[in-house]
C-alpha cells in the first residue's frame, strides 16, 4: 500500500516539523514569551504516558481480556485526585533542590546519598529499557506492516525498498537518537527544563490522539454503523464470554487491582512521567488543569479501543493479532492516507516516550553512575568537562540497548506484557518516594534496603522467567524452583499459586520493599541532616511565616577568594565562560553582585545557589558531594555556621500537634543545643575577656599615639621618618617651617634633596652607616626654599626589624643657627674685649714707663696729662670689667637686687639733667615729659638707673644729627611705663627678636662701641623687678623702648 | 455553591475522593458495573467532571487570593 520511501520520508518530515516547533518555542522562550509555559501544554505533555503500548497494545488487551485494559487508565485517574497534595509537594521540592530526575529526587530526600541515587538509576534503567524496546518494536513492526504491500508495487524501486525494509530498525534508532539529542540534550541546561521539547511532545500527543480517533471513527462509523451496531453484533456473537472470562478466574479481580495499583504508581514514578510532571513543571497551578485535562485525554484515547478491538474480532482477525488492529483495518479497506496518519500517530506515541525516557535515563546515567565513577577513578576526571558528550553517548547507548532488547529478548511477549514489566519495576520507587515526603522517620538505610529488596524480587520474578522463556535458562527453574526448592519458584514464591505473574511480582516485591523500608528506617537512627531534610520534604506544603534571618553578621569573607574557589569547582563540569556565568548568576540570585566582602549567611546562600545550578546539571547528590569537596570553610566560618544553624533551629516554630510528633527530635536537638550553647557561652565569655583587654590596650595605644603625635607636632625640633629606601614618609610642622616647605613638597623625596650641596658627601656617608644600626649625630646645613642656609644638629636613629635588617629611620633635627651666630658673636666679643683691654693696658703701661723712666725730664703739665690719660684708660678698663662681671652674673643667673623705696620722678629728672648737656653737645634735643607724678616704688636704684642710662646711651649713640630724644613716663592701673624714644637709624625688623640677647650687636653696633651686654642687662634688671621691656622700631625712623614696671600694691605718693 | 467550592478545595476531600475512586473502580464495587464498558466510561467521565470542579475551584480561589 505504502512504499518504504514514502513512509520514511513522512517520518522525516514529521520529525523535522517537530524540531522546527521546538526551536521556535526555544527562541520565544529566550525572548521571555514561552508558548510552552501554559497548563494545556503541560497537561498534553503528560499524555506521554499513552505510548505505543496504549496506541496498539490497549486494543490488543481489549481483544483478549475485554475491559482489563481499563485499570491502566482508571488507576491514574483516581490517583490524580491526590495530585494537588502529592505532585504539588514534589514540584515544590524540585524547585527547592533543582531536582533533575526521579533518582535525584529520591537521593535528595535521603541525605543526597549517591548509593541511593545509583540504585534508583539502575532500577530505572533496567526497568525502562524493555519499555524502550517495546516502543521500537511497535515502530519497526508497524513500519513493516504498512510497507509490506508497497514492496510489491512495481512503481517503487524494488531494491531500495528492500534495503530500507531490512534496515528500518537501525535507521529508526539513528533518527530517534538524533531527534532526542537535538530536542532534549542539545546543551547542558542547569535548569533541566526543555520548553521546546515539551511543546514538541504536546504536539505529538495531539497527533496521536487525532490519529487514534480517526482510526476509531473509521472503524465505528465506516466499517460499522456506530457504537450501537458494534455492540449489538458483539452481544450477538460468542466473543462476549471470551472477553469477560478473566473475571471468572479466581485471580481476575486481583489482576485488575494489580494493574490499577501499578498504573497509579506509573503515572508519576515512571521516569518520563516524573520528568514531565515534576521536572518540567513551571507553575504548580498547571497541576490543577492537568488534573482534569489529562484524565479527559486518557478517556478520549480509550473511547475507541473497545470498538476497534471488537471490529477486528468481528471481521475475523485473530485475537493474537489484536495489537495491530488499529493499522490492519484501515489497510484492509485500502485507506493509504488514513494508514499513514495512523502510523504517524503510533510513531508519535513511541517516539515521544523514547525521547523523554532516554533523556531522563541519560541524565541519571551520567549524574548518578558515571560521575561517581569518575570521582572514584582519578584518570577519568577529564570526563567532567565532557558531560554533554557523555549524555549524547548515553542517549545513543540507551536507544541502542532498547533496540537490542527488542531484537533478542522480548520477542515472545505481547506489547502489554512488556509494558507492565516496566510498571512493576518503577513501582519499587513508590515506598521510598511516598514515605520520603510523608514520613519523617524514613532514612537512607531504609530506602536502600527497600529499593534493593524490591528490585531483586522484581528481577527474580519477572526477569528470570523471561530469560527462561527465551531459552537462556533451564525451564526447570520455573517448574521446580532453584535447586528443586519449590518455595522459591520465581512465579510461585513461598507456594502462592493462582496469581498471574505480574500480580505475583507486585505482591512479593511490595512486601519485601515496604517491609525492608520500614524496618530499615526504624532500625537505623536518622542523622541530623536527614532530620532536616525530612522536615523540608514532609513540610514542603506548609506555608508558614518566612524564617527570620539570623542576627546580622560581619561581612569579612573575601568574595574574590571564594569566587576563585567556586569557579574552579564549576570549571570541572562547565566550560570556563559558562562556569563564570553560573557564578555570576548565583551572585545575582544571592543579591551580592556588587559586594567585596560577605557574611557567613551570604556565603551559605551563595553555596546554595551554586549547588542548585550544579544540581541542575549533575544532580543533587553529585552536586552536594562536589560542593563538599570543592569548598573550604575556615575555622571562623565553621564556628559562625554552627551559630547560624543553632539560631535557625531555635527559630523553628511548629504547631502543638507537630511538636508532639517531633518531641523526641526536639528533645535531642535541645540537648545538643544546650551543650553547644554552653560551649558557646564559655567561648563568648573568653572572647569578651579578650575583647575587653584588646579594647583597653587599644585605648592606651590611642592615647599614647595622640600624646606622641601632639608631642612630635609641637616639639621645637624637626622630625622626619624615612623608609628603608631613604624616602621621607613623615615630617612634623617644625621641620616644614625650618625648611620653608609644605609637607607635600617633602614627603616622597629624599633628604639629599634638601641638604646644602657642599655637605652632600658627608650626608651620604652618614646615611650609609645607618645600615650598621648605629645612632648618628652630626651637624648639617640645609637650604630652605629661598636658598637661606639653616644650621642644624641631626640625630638619626635607624629602625631595624627582628632580623636586624633596616626598615627605616627617623631623624631629630635641631635648628642651631642662632646658637651658631651667638657663638660667632661671643668669639668676636672676646676678641674685641681682649683687644680693648690690650689697648688700654698698653697705653697705661707705656705712659707709666715714660713717667717712671723720664720723670725728671718731663714737666708737670706733661706728667698731669699722662696721669689723666692713665686714669681715663683705667676707668675704661674698670667699666669694661664691670660689664663683664654683669655679663657673668647675667649668664649664671646670679643677678642680685637690693630693693628700697625709690622716687622714679626724681631719678628720671636727674638723668634728664645729666644727659641734656651731653645731648646738646652732640647737636641733639632731649625732651622729658611726665604726665602725672609717679608713685614711690620698691626698686634697686643703682640697677634701675643703669637701665635708663643704657637706654639713653643707646638713644644718643644711634640718633642722627639734630635728632630728638624723648623721655616720657605714665602709669596705668597696674604698671608704670617709661618710654625712651629717638628718631635715629632704627633697627632692622629681622633683628628685633634678638636685640635683648646677650652679645647681640645689631648691624649698626658693628661700627659703634659695645659688646652686646647693655640691652641684655636692661632686660634682666627689668624682669628682676617683675616688669618687662618692649621695643618698637622702624629702620630709618627711630626706635621706642618701653619699660613696664609693676606698681606696688600700696603706693606712696610724694 | 460557595460551600461546595470550599469542600472541593479541602485536601481531606481530595483524599476521600481518591479513596472513593479506588473503592468504586475495584472489586467488589466494580461488579456493580456488570463489566459493561459503557457504565465504566460513564463513571470515569463523572470522576473527571469532579476533578474539573476541584481544579477550577482551586484556581478561582487562588486567583481571588
Amino acid at each position: 500500500m505504502l512504499s518504504p520511501t514514502v513512509v520514511l520520508t513522512a517520518v522525516c518530515l514529521y520529525l523535522g516539523f517537530l524540531i522546527l516547533i521546538a526551536l521556535w518555542v526555544e527562541r520565544r522562550t529566550a525572548e521571555g514569551k514561552s508558548p510552552a509555559n501554559n497548563p494545556f501544554v503541560y497537561s498534553l505533555s503528560l499524555a506521554v504516558y499513552c505510548t505505543a503500548w496504549t496506541y496498539y497494545g490497549s486494543v490488543g488487551k481489549a481483544a483478549t481480556s475485554g475491559i482489563l485494559f481499563l485499570p491502566i487508565y482508571l488507576g491514574p485517574t483516581v490517583f490524580i485526585a491526590l495530585w494537588w497534595i502529592v505532585l504539588r509537594k514534589m514540584v515544590r521540592l524540585k524547585n527547592a533542590y533543582r531536582i533533575t530526575s526521579i533518582a535525584d529526587f529520591i537521593s535528595a530526600r535521603y541525605k543526597r546519598s549517591q548509593p541511593v541515587a545509583a540504585i534508583a538509576s539502575i532500577v530505572a534503567i533496567v526497568g525502562i529499557l524493555p519499555y524502550i524496546a517495546l516502543q521500537l518494536k511497535a515502530i519497526i513492526s508497524t513500519f513493516s506492516m504498512v510497507t509490506a504491500q508497497g514492496l510489491s508495487d512495481p512503481t517503487t524501486s524494488h531494491v531500495q525498498g528492500i534495503w530500507l525494509h531490512s534496515h528500518v530498525g537501525i535507521i529508526i534508532v539513528a533518527l530517534l537518537t538524533a531527534f532526542t539529542i537535538i530536542l532534549g540534550v542539545r546543551r547542558l541546561d542547569p535548569t533541566e527544563r526543555h520548553e521546546g521539547m515539551m511543546m514538541a511532545l504536546a504536539v505529538e500527543c495531539v497527533v496521536k490522539l487525532v490519529a487514534f480517533l480517526a482510526a476509531g471513527c473509521f472503524v465505528t462509523y465506516f466499517l460499522f454503523d456506530g457504537f450501537a451496531d458494534l455492540f449489538e453484533q458483539f452481544a450477538a456473537s460468542s466473543l462476549k464470554d471470551t472477553l469477560t472470562s478473566w473475571a471468572d478466574e479466581p485471580s481476575g479481580y486481583f489482576t485488575w487491582m494489580s494493574y490499577f495499583i501499578l498504573s497509579m504508581s506509573a503515572i508519576l514514578f515512571l521516569p518520563r512521567q516524573f520528568h514531565v510532571a515534576v521536572v518540567e513543571n513551571s507553575d504548580e497551578r498547571h497541576i490543577l488543569t492537568a488534573m482534569w485535562l489529562f484524565p479527559l485525554y486518557m478517556l478520549l484515547i480509550n473511547i475507541f479501543v473497545f470498538p476497534i478491538a471488537l471490529g477486528g474480532l468481528l471481521m475475523g482477525y485473530a485475537a493474537g493479532d489484536a495489537d495491530r488492529f488499529v493499522l490492519l483495518l484501515p489497510m484492509r479497506y485500502v485507506r493509504p492516507w488514513l494508514t499513514l496518519l495512523v502510523f504517524i500517530g503510533g510513531f508519535s506515541a513511541a517516539a515521544g516516550m523514547i525521547m523523554i525516557a532516554s533523556v531522563t535515563l541519560a541524565t541519571m546515567t551520567t549524574n548518578h553512575l558515571l560521575l561517581p565513577l569518575v570521582e572514584w577513578v582519578n584518570w577519568l576526571n577529564f570526563m567532567k568537562r565532557h558531560l554533554l558528550k557523555c549524555r549524547w553517548a548515553a542517549v545513543a547507548g540507551l536507544i541502542l540497548l532498547g533496540y537490542g532488547f527488542e531484537e533478542w529478548i522480548f520477542q515472545p511477549y505481547m506489547l502489554v506484557s512488556i509494558g507492565l514489566i516496566s510498571f512493576a519495576a518503577v513501582l519499587q520507587f513508590a515506598p521510598a518516594i511516598l514515605g520520603g515526603i510523608f514520613w519523617r522517620r524514613a532514612n537512607t538505610e531504609g530506602a536502600i534496603l527497600g529499593l534493593s529488596a524490591g528490585f531483586l524480587v522484581w528481577c527474580y520474578t519477572q526477569m528470570l522467567p523471561s530469560f527462561v522463556r527465551n531459552g537462556w535458562l533451564s525451564s526447570s527453574l520455573l517448574e521446580a524452583g532453584p535447586w528443586g526448592i519449590g518455595l522459591l519458584k520465581p512465579e510461585q514464591m513461598f507456594g502462592i499459586e493462582g496469581l498471574d505473574p505480574l500480580s505475583h511480582t507486585v505482591l512479593w516485591s511490595m512486601l519485601f520493599n515496604v517491609g525492608f523500608y520500614f524496618v530499615g528506617s526504624l532500625f537505623f537512627q536518622e542523622t541530623n541532616e536527614e532530620r532536616s531534610l525530612a522536615e523540608d520534604f514532609v513540610g514542603a506544603l506548609n506555608v508558614g511565616p518566612p524564617m527570620q534571618r539570623t542576627r546580622h553578621r560581619e561581612a569579612y569573607i573575601n568574595l574574590e577568594a571564594k569566587k576563585t574557589e567556586i569557579v574552579t569547582l564549576l570549571a570541572q563540569y562547565f566550560a570556563d565562560a559558562e562556569a563564570t556565568a553560573v557564578f555570576k548568576r548565583s551572585l545575582g540570585e544571592t543579591g551580592i553582585r556588587e559586594a567585596k566582602q560577605i557574611s557567613i549567611e551570604q556565603l551559605v546562600d551563595l553555596h546554595g545557589a551554586v549547588e542548585k545550578y550544579l544540581a541542575g546539571a549533575i544532580g543533587s547528590a553529585a552536586a552536594h558531594k562536589a560542593m563538599q569537596q570543592g569548598t573550604v570553610f575556615s575555622p571562623r566560618e565553621r564556628q559562625e555556621l554552627t551559630e547560624v544553624y543553632g539560631e535557625i533551629l531555635a527559630d523553628l516554630k511548629v504547631s502543638p500537634t507537630e511538636l508532639k510528633s517531633k518531641i523526641d527530635y526536639y528533645q535531642e536537638r535541645e540537648s545538643l543545643l544546650m551543650d553547644q550553647a554552653r560551649e558557646l557561652e564559655e567561648k563568648v565569655r573568653e572572647l569578651e575577656r579578650e575583647i575587653g583587654e584588646r579594647k583597653r590596650i587599644q585605648s592606651v595605644l590611642r592615647e599614647r599615639e595622640a600624646r606622641y603625635r601632639e608631642l612630635v607636632e609641637t616639639m621645637n625640633e624637626g622630625l622626619e621618618l624615612e623608609d628603608d629606601r631613604g624616602i621621607i614618609t613623615y615630617v612634623n610642622d617644625k621641620l616644614c617651617e625650618m625648611w620653608g616647605r609644605a609637607r607635600d613638597e617633602i614627603i616622597g623625596r629624599k633628604v639629599e634633596d634638601f641638604i646644602d650641596r657642599s655637605q652632600l658627601n658627608m650626608l651620604l656617608e652618614k646615611m650609609s652607616s645607618k645600615l650598621t644600626g648605629e645612632i648618628q649625630s652630626y651637624e648639617a646645613t640645609w637650604e630652605n626654599r629661598e636658598g637661606q642656609k639653616i644650621s642644624t644638629l641631626v640625630s638619626t636613629v635607624p629602625i631595624l626589624d627582628e632580623q636586624g635588617s633596616l626598615k627605616g629611620s627617623f631623624s631629630v633635627i635641631t635648628d642651631i643657627s642662632q646658637l651658631k651666630m651667638l657663638e660667632r658673636e661671643k668669639a668676636n666679643l672676646v676678641s674685641m674685649f681682649a683687644h680693648d683691654m690690650r689697648s688700654s693696658l698698653t697705653g697705661i703701661h707705656g705712659l707709666g714707663l715714660r713717667l717712671f723712666n723720664k720723670s725728671d725730664s718731663l714737666d708737670d703739665e706733661k706728667k698731669m696729662e699722662y696721669l689723666r690719660i692713665i686714669n681715663q684708660e683705667a676707668a675704661k678698663l674698670e667699666a669694661l670689667v664691670d660689664d663683664f662681671l654683669e655679663f657673668s652674673r647675667l649668664e649664671v643667673g646670679k643677678l642680685k637686687l637690693n630693693f628700697r623705696a625709690v622716687s622714679l620722678d626724681k631719678e628720671l629728672l636727674e638723668l634728664f639733667e645729666a644727659y641734656r648737656l651731653r645731648a646738646s653737645m652732640r647737636g641733639l634735643n632731649l625732651e622729658f615729659r611726665i604726665e602725672d607724678p609717679l608713685p614711690i616704688i620698691e626698686a634697686d636704684l643703682n640697677r634701675l638707673r643703669r637701665v635708663f642710662t643704657n637706654l639713653l646711651d643707646n638713644a644718643l649713640k644711634f640718633s642722627t644729627e639734630h635728632g630728638t630724644i624723648k623721655m616720657t613716663s605714665e602709669e596705668t592701673d597696674d604698671e608704670i611705663i617709661v618710654r625712651i624714644s629717638d628718631d635715629g637709624v632704627g633697627i632692622d625688623a629681622r633683628e628685633l627678636p634678638y636685640i635683648f640677647d646677650l652679645f647681640h650687636r645689631g648691624q649698626h653696633d658693628q661700627k659703634k662701641d659695645g659688646y652686646g651686654v647693655g640691652l641684655a642687662t636692661v632686660k634682666a634688671v627689668v624682669e628682676g623687678h617683675g616688669g618687662r621691656v618692649q621695643v618698637t622700631s622702624e629702620l630709618g625712623k627711630g626706635s621706642v623702648f618701653s619699660v613696664f614696671l609693676p606698681k606696688p600694691r600700696k603706693t606712696h605718693r610724694e | 455553591m460557595k460551600r461546595l467550592c470550599k469542600l472541593l478545595r479541602q485536601q481531606e476531600f481530595h483524599v476521600l475522593f481518591f479513596a472513593a475512586g479506588f473503592v468504586l473502580f475495584n472489586w467488589p464495587l466494580l461488579t456493580l458495573f456488570d463489566l459493561e464498558c459503557a457504565f465504566l466510561f460513564a463513571a470515569w467521565a463523572v470522576f473527571i467532571v469532579i476533578l474539573l470542579l476541584i481544579g477550577t475551584s482551586r484556581l478561582s480561589s487562588d486567583s481571588r487570593s
